[in-house]
């Protein structure tokens, strides 16, 4: 072990090859050799007045050799593999947009889901059409700006922490609810421009809605949207067989169906509390318990800091999503009172969202691909001499995940038109957007409208990945504004442009045409948020700092 | 004592108290024996949530956590209310960032990679002018904004990574600025005012004191447990990093380190073996004063070893308290335990320590397999009774490549247990010729002389005798405690005569 004899740089030279240690400065090799137990006293017997001498000169022979024994680990994964996770995370974005197709499904299909039945009158509906609208509005701040934080800490392994802040959230948001719906409920009673069926439904079906949302969005946070679209489609299952039991069976229908709501959606809430707290033991198990009788708690300042874009973001998607239906709800003349809901303009939506299944997969599977060529790939290959090809070769993905989502929405629209033809052909279902003509500009608007949406929420996920979500809120303000003004526009003057054709403004060319707003919504948000992505990824080096 | 308390900022960098390790019992006993003292203690630590192991001494006023990672903006660390963040972030300017801002840090950085030894108390100043910038805006916006990237990125590729000879690619440009932007949150923290900066190392927690000294003319007393530096050369270059990236650390760290030892009033290693790399980095040796650790001699007194309740002679044990850490090479504690097994293939080896290092942890127990010592070799985990766990071994081991001053070799030795380690760092100074030295990763040596004391129960018993002797004459708490009560007044009276007012 020990150094014995002449030729000390020698020996030490020869030691770091044999320990494999290219040594970055003398002290390094001083460091190595004392940790093989050489000492002074070695580097005396060899002539040197202390060990650092020796290490100093063994460097000064050594220096040439520049270490270059890293070699980055790259995980070898099988086409098969990579096959495999991409399917597994497309199915996972086709989750992710389950929930509403199938409620819409559901209430196009047996006329009842977990908060529309088809025999409720137009004030009734229009009251839940309005608690839909509020209850989103009311949390949807809340869940976007949970997610944020609790996946933070969810990847930290803090689980304990991640769930008392989730619920935390939880908290404020019913609270916040509450406020609002108190609010909603004296505007609506004391400007009086609904009916009195209309506030009493909204009032009714609000505060569950705005409960389900809420803890939905847990399942979210935990990303387990599998779960997530089972307890909604166990919900409607529910409502379907509490309306048909013999247990409500002496009720008349219309209280039965309202019963049943409320043990659905009280299902469906408590479900994904219950789920979403087993979910959070499960991952905390095996983690460090906060022991040692310190609970650590958040510093709500800094956290808000963080995540309010984020609570706008939510707040203005889902303004955008509602403004089209609301504002063909109140097209003048349409309706008895400010809102009218209208089932025929619900109908072309729900076929609508089916445009979004496909497109929403290829979302999931381009987010991961995004990550790892900008976080993991790339940035071990490229010399920070040439940092602009990161940006080339990223925007290159982003284009062709583009492309990919295009036209996957074109596909999921042919082969919704395929499907609706095949149901009219064989009589298996009222088709509403092929032999209803409001439905079937809704349809054809709004499956547009959802193309481009997915188009523009793949670009709105690369930015909250690479923690910059004010060009997302910019992007969402400014389609939810020109969704407004070309919906407003395009369901009250549009049919003047058409009178010559001997249309009139009392039938099929007025309120639908409000979804041409989604359209033009939809477009600007895409656009706008493609734009700032673009933008970024052509610095997107400065990115990798952003984010480390 | 008639006087007022002093006050005291006790600096630890991942140890005390939410680790258990020697440092940190080198902490309690400070805390716990000095008397005339308030502490102040703040930690460098790697994330926010961790706990403390023990609860705090009542001489703590305060716990300071200054969490490096684990947080999504280090401002989180500070705690300041919604206005003031929002008032720091609207002050942060882009013309602050560049006009301001970026000329210090670029100071920092050049002097952190120059080709030559930087100067400590140059970089010192550095450090303060950052630290100021930080206090009076947001952090975040500061060192993440575009401008600080762009310049680094240009300097990494035109200068650092030249100077090295490696052509750094953006994981290593993005890598090591954020490093500086995790290890720099030291920086921006707000230092309290004691009336003394006490740093358990010469590592990123002397930072406070470096900047107390310059603002305040707050003495810096630096205490060396194993040399950071040292550990650091060791650390980082058996890390699989890319090349740049180990220069980076590394050019930090010593950066740091420099900047401690040419601030601190006095370094206070705890063996003489460590004033060989302070003289090294530069340090007066007028400056240097070895304080050694002490124990509590009533703690540790010999007890008999537990006697199995069978009429066979109990089977020698061996026992070793350390970590779970490649430092503690217990790699060659486990080949010697083989080569002993083959004379004596009854006798035990029990290692006590918490897992430090899980990876290595793995490796440990595969080459146990491989060795065949299931049976025979245990981990046990960590014990809070450390002097009851000396009791149940024949033979105390300690196989480190690299120490300090071991407290398991004087809690062995006023034990009275015969001891056996390894001829390194502050070792021999403490077991003199009060028990067996081997060189370090030599298992045959390590085997015999186990087998030596295992074979001589008399002569193991004498030295085990010699070592208790040893200990309670150098190494006793009470000896400890009053060197650093005395040491810390010393200090506070040169403050207050204005002896060290200009820092020298």
């Amino acid at each position: 072990m020990g150094p014995e004899g002449a030729g000390g740089v020698a020996q030490v030279i020869a030691r770091l090859r044999e320990m494999g240690a290219v040594p970055l400065d003398a002290w390094h090799v001083a460091a190595l050799l004392e940790m093989e137990g050489w000492s002074d006293e070695d580097a005396r017997r060899l002539d040197y007045p202390d060990l650092f001498a020796l290490a100093r000169a063994a460097y000064s022979e050594a220096v040439r050799a520049v270490d270059r024994t890293f070699v980055p680990a790259r995980p070898a994964r099988t086409l098969l593999r990579r096959l495999a996770t991409d399917a597994w995370r497309f199915l996972r974005g086709v989750m992710f947009a389950m929930p509403m197709v199938i409620s819409g499904w559901a209430s196009l299909a047996v006329g009842l889901s977990l908060w529309a039945y088809a025999g409720f009158d137009v004030p009734e509906a229009t009251g839940i059409a309005i608690a839909v609208l509020a209850s989103f509005l009311a949390t949807g701040g809340f869940t976007q700006a949970m997610s944020r934080r609790g996946l933070f800490l969810i990847s930290l392994r803090q689980t304990a922490l991640a769930r008392r802040t989730a619920l935390q959230f939880v908290a404020a948001g019913i609270l916040w609810a509450a406020v609002a719906g108190i609010g909603l409920g004296l505007v609506l009673m004391l400007v009086p421009v609904l009916r009195w069926e209309t506030i009493r439904m909204a009032l009714l079906y609000y505060p569950y809605l705005c409960l389900i949302w809420l803890f939905l969005g847990l399942l979210y946070m935990l990303q387990r949207e599998f779960t997530f679209t089972a307890v909604v489609a166990a919900g409607i299952g529910v409502v379907y067989l509490l309306v048909h039991s013999p247990l409500l069976a002496g009720l008349p229908v219309h209280t039965a169906v309202l019963i049943a709501h409320a043990v659905g959606l009280t299902w469906c809430a408590a479900m994904s509390g219950a789920l979403a707290l087993w979910f959070f033991a499960r991952r905390a198990h095996g983690e460090a318990p906060e022991s040692g009788g310190r609970r650590i708690s958040e510093h709500w300042p800094s956290v808000i800091i963080q995540v309010y874009p984020f609570f706008l973001y939510g707040l203005f998607y889902f303004a955008f999503l509602f403004t089209d239906r609301v504002l063909a709800w109140s097209v003048p003349g349409l309706s008895p009172q400010a809102l009218w809901f209208t089932g025929r303009y619900e109908s072309g939506m729900t076929w609508a969202s089916l445009a979004l299944l496909l497109p929403m997969g290829v979302v999931e599977v381009g987010i991961h691909r995004f990550v790892g060529l900008l976080f993991r790939e790339q940035p071990g290959v490229v010399l920070a001499a040439r940092s602009p090809d990161l940006g080339r070769r990223v925007i290159r993905l982003w284009r062709r995940l583009q492309t990919g989502v295009i036209a996957a929405g074109a596909l999921a629209v042919l082969l919704t038109e395929l499907l609706m033809h095949l149901l009219v052909r064989t009589g298996t279902l009222y088709v509403a957007p092929l032999l209803d003509p409001v439905s079937g500009w809704v349809f054809g608007w709004a499956a547009v409208g959802y193309v481009l949406l997915a188009g523009g929420l793949l670009n709105v996920l690369m930015l909250f990945i690479t923690n910059q979500p004010w060009p997302a809120v910019r992007a969402t303000v400014t389609a939810l504004a020109v969704s407004l003004a070309v919906g407003f526009v395009a369901s009250r003057f549009w049919y003047r442009c058409f009178a010559a054709t001997g249309c009139t403004p009392d039938t099929l060319l007025r309120y639908p045409q409000a979804a041409a707003g989604l359209v033009a919504g939809a477009l600007v948000f895409w656009w706008l948020s493609g734009r700032a992505v673009r933008r970024a990824l052509d610095g997107a080096d400065y990115l990798l700092y952003l984010n480390a | 004592m008639g006087q007022r308390n002093l006050d005291v900022l006790l600096t630890t960098e991942g140890t005390y108290p939410v680790e258990h390790g020697g440092v940190s019992t080198w902490c309690e006993q400070l805390l716990r024996r000095v008397s005339g003292v308030r502490f102040q203690v703040m930690t460098v630590m790697a994330n926010p949530y961790l706990s403390p192991r023990r609860e705090l001494p009542a001489s703590v006023t305060d716990w300071i956590q200054v969490p490096l990672w684990g947080t999504l903006d280090p401002a989180e660390n500070w705690r300041r209310g919604l206005a003031e963040s929002a008032r720091r972030i609207r002050l942060t300017t882009p013309a602050v960032v560049r006009d301001t801002f970026l000329p210090a840090f670029s100071r920092v950085v050049e002097a952190c990679w120059s080709p030559e030894p930087v100067d400590g108390r140059e970089f010192g100043a550095r450090l303060l002018d950052l630290h100021r910038l930080f206090a009076a805006h947001d952090y975040q916006a500061l060192m993440k904004n575009r401008a600080v990237w762009h310049w680094y990125r240009e300097a990494v590729t035109e200068r650092f990574g030249p100077r090295f000879g490696l052509e750094p690619n953006l994981d290593d440009v993005a890598q090591s600025l954020s490093w500086l932007y995790r290890f720099l949150v030291v920086v921006a923290t707000p230092v309290p005012r004691t009336d003394i900066t006490h740093a358990s190392a010469a590592a990123f927690c002397a930072i406070p004191g470096v900047l107390a000294r310059q603002m305040h003319g707050v003495p810096l007393l630096l205490t060396e447990h194993g040399v950071f530096l040292r550990e650091q050369y060791a650390g980082i270059g058996r890390l699989a990093l890319p090349p740049f990236q180990k220069r980076a650390l590394l050019g930090l760290v010593q950066a740091v380190a420099r900047a401690a030892y040419a601030t601190a009033d006095v370094v206070a290693p705890v063996a003489a073996f460590n004033t060989r790399w302070e003289r090294e980095m530069g340090v007066d040796p007028a400056r240097i004063r070895v304080i050694y650790n002490g124990i509590d001699p009533d703690e540790y007194r010999p007890r008999p070893r537990p006697q199995p309740a069978s009429p066979h002679p109990p089977s020698p044990v061996v026992v070793s308290v350390a970590r779970i850490d490649p430092a503690k090479d217990l790699s060659t504690l486990l080949q010697a335990a083989a080569l002993v097994g083959r004379d004596r293939p009854d006798c035990r080896f029990v290692v006590y320590g918490s897992v430090s290092a899980p990876d290595h942890y793995e490796e440990l127990l595969a080459l146990r397999a491989d060795l065949g010592l299931q049976e025979r070799f245990v981990f046990a985990g960590h014990r809070d009774d450390a002097a009851a766990v000396y009791a149940e071994g024949d033979v105390v081991v300690l196989s480190s490549i690299s120490e300090g001053f071991p407290y398991s070799v004087v809690e062995a030795m006023m034990c009275e247990r015969p001891v056996v380690a390894t001829d390194v760092g502050g070792v021999p100074e403490a077991v003199g010729s009060a028990g067996v030295l081997v060189r370090p990763r030599d298992p045959e040596a390590m085997a015999a002389a186990i087998l030596r004391l295992i074979a001589d129960p008399a002569g193991a018993q004498a030295l085990g005798k010699q070592g208790r002797e040893r200990a309670q004459s150098l190494f006793t708490a009470g000896k400890f405690a009053g060197q650093y009560e005395a040491l810390y007044h010393e200090l506070s009276v040169r403050t207050r005569e204005g002896a060290c007012g200009d820092g020298s």
